[in-house]
């Protein structure tokens, strides 16, 4: 049996792998892009944080 | 990195670049120029002998006869017809009337012997029931 | 009109408008994303000929036509950034690259699922799979360029020549299935007011491709805003905005 028919019992049938596995690929890359986003703004933040801390003393 | 070294991957990574874009686009431009011959391109002779090539064309309706993974179905673009065989698995798009292009080689009996069978799909996009009902009203014409 | 681009040329004019900007991206993102999705996988009719598999064009054809137009925006902004020294303008371009190669990626890949059972091979060097291959290429070299100079003036401008440079690429992207005898399908648009698709299967990608521009915007607009404070580290205000928070 071939991974295409092992997941057809899942909605969209013979094209389930296909399907999920696209719209999975898609998910993670644009959360990715979010993560990536709030990583950035964290460190950005902290970082100048204490630049400015340190020229203060 | 020093200021000289990052000149240095940058100009590889341009080099690089731009012989990675130029190798494929002359590949691209080589292969899909002539992306596939046609029937009436086979039989005049067109097509490189002895060597593989694509041929492109539609499944002649009521010409396809299967034995398992063996496939013999005739091409036609409605000019002339060639007999191809084709061992394996076909795409989900191949049917009567639909265009495919199949990668193979000619037989000395002019039979197109196919390595590769892809199936071409056109930009109409509809549910069954509307295809159905064009279906219909086409054959009451 | 120039008075407002004059403003907003000034960072922190554009650091505010971004930061009040992006809820005004995030929410119609969301809205549209779930009624695209809910519309695309569930309500939508299967497809005649390919049944269920044509649902991936729901993800496929917006993000192919997100990889275009950003790359047309960041080419844009780069080249005003070059010539009238608008650095806001280079912000732009620089935070656009990641998220253009992101919408390349997803539309190279979906593309390739859906052509494994349909035209049954997962790559073909046809012109268009071909032309935005090339896209994605140069988005990767557009970003290691940027990355390259520790100086962000020489950076913007070597990768904004780069960017427009690579702008040929787009027609050819887009009229490749015209010219050339590709394995790719036309363009649904090919006749822009009869396109060949049922109503029923395009209002849900006509909402998809405008929830990936306001995920473009959302993303844009997150990163360019962060990016403003790194550059502009050393001026008072953006310490008060560190500081103050």
């Amino acid at each position: 049996m071939t991974l295409a028919e092992t997941l057809s019992f899942l909605p969209y049938g013979k094209y389930a792998l296909y399907i999920w596995l696209s719209y999975g690929i898609t998910f993670i890359l644009i959360v990715g892009l979010f993560v990536r986003a709030s990583i950035n703004y964290k460190k950005i933040r902290s970082q100048l944080k204490n630049k400015y801390s340190r020229e203060n003393d | 990195m020093t200021k000289r070294q990052n000149r240095m991957t940058l100009v590889a990574l341009l080099v690089f670049g731009v012989s990675l874009a130029g190798y494929f686009g002359i590949k691209a431009f080589n292969e899909n120029l002539l992306y596939f011959f046609t029937p009436t391109d086979v039989l005049e002779g067109k097509a490189p002998k002895g060597k593989s090539f694509r041929i492109g064309g539609l499944v002649q309706p009521g010409s396809i006869i299967r034995d398992d993974l063996l496939v013999f179905f005739t091409l036609t673009d409605n000019k002339k017809t060639i007999e191809i065989h084709f061992e394996g698995i076909l795409p989900d798009l191949f049917r009567e009337g639909q265009g495919i292009v199949a990668t193979g080689s000619l037989s000395d009996e002019n039979v197109f012997l196919a390595t590769e069978v892809l199936a071409k799909h056109d930009e109409n996009y509809m549910p069954p029931e509307v295809a159905e009902a064009l279906q219909n009203s086409s054959t009451k014409e | 009109m120039w008075k407002w681009i004059q403003k907003l040329a000034s960072p922190k004019v554009f650091y505010e408008t971004t930061n009040k900007l992006i809820p005004w991206f995030f929410w119609p993102f969301i809205v549209l994303i779930i009624i695209g999705l809910y519309w695309g996988l569930v309500l939508a009719p299967a497809d005649y000929q390919q049944g269920e598999s044509f649902r991936i064009i729901y993800i496929h054809v917006p993000s192919a036509w997100m990889s275009m137009f950003v790359y047309f925006i960041m080419a844009m902004a780069g080249g005003i950034g070059l010539i009238w020294q608008i650095k806001m303008a280079e912000v732009v371009a620089k935070v656009s690259a990641p998220i253009g190669a992101t919408f390349t990626l997803i539309a190279l890949s979906t593309g390739a699922i859906w052509g494994k059972p349909m035209w049954g091979t997962w790559w073909v060097w046809d012109a268009r799979l071909t032309s935005e291959l090339i896209l994605l290429f140069l988005y990767l070299a557009y970003i290691s360029l940027n990355n390259a100079f520790d100086n962000p003036k020489t950076a913007a401008k070597a990768s904004s020549i780069l960017a427009i440079v690579g702008l040929v690429n787009l027609p050819i992207i887009h009229y490749s299935v015209k010219w050339w005898n590709t394995l790719h399908q036309g363009s649904i648009f090919n006749d822009i007011s009869n396109p060949s698709m049922h109503p029923d299967m395009l209002w849900p990608l006509l909402i998809m491709v405008f929830a990936f521009q306001f995920l473009y915007g959302v993303l844009a607009l997150v990163n360019a805003r962060d990016e403003v404070l790194v550059r502009e580290q050393n001026s008072r205000w953006v310490r008060t905005v560190v500081m103050g928070e």
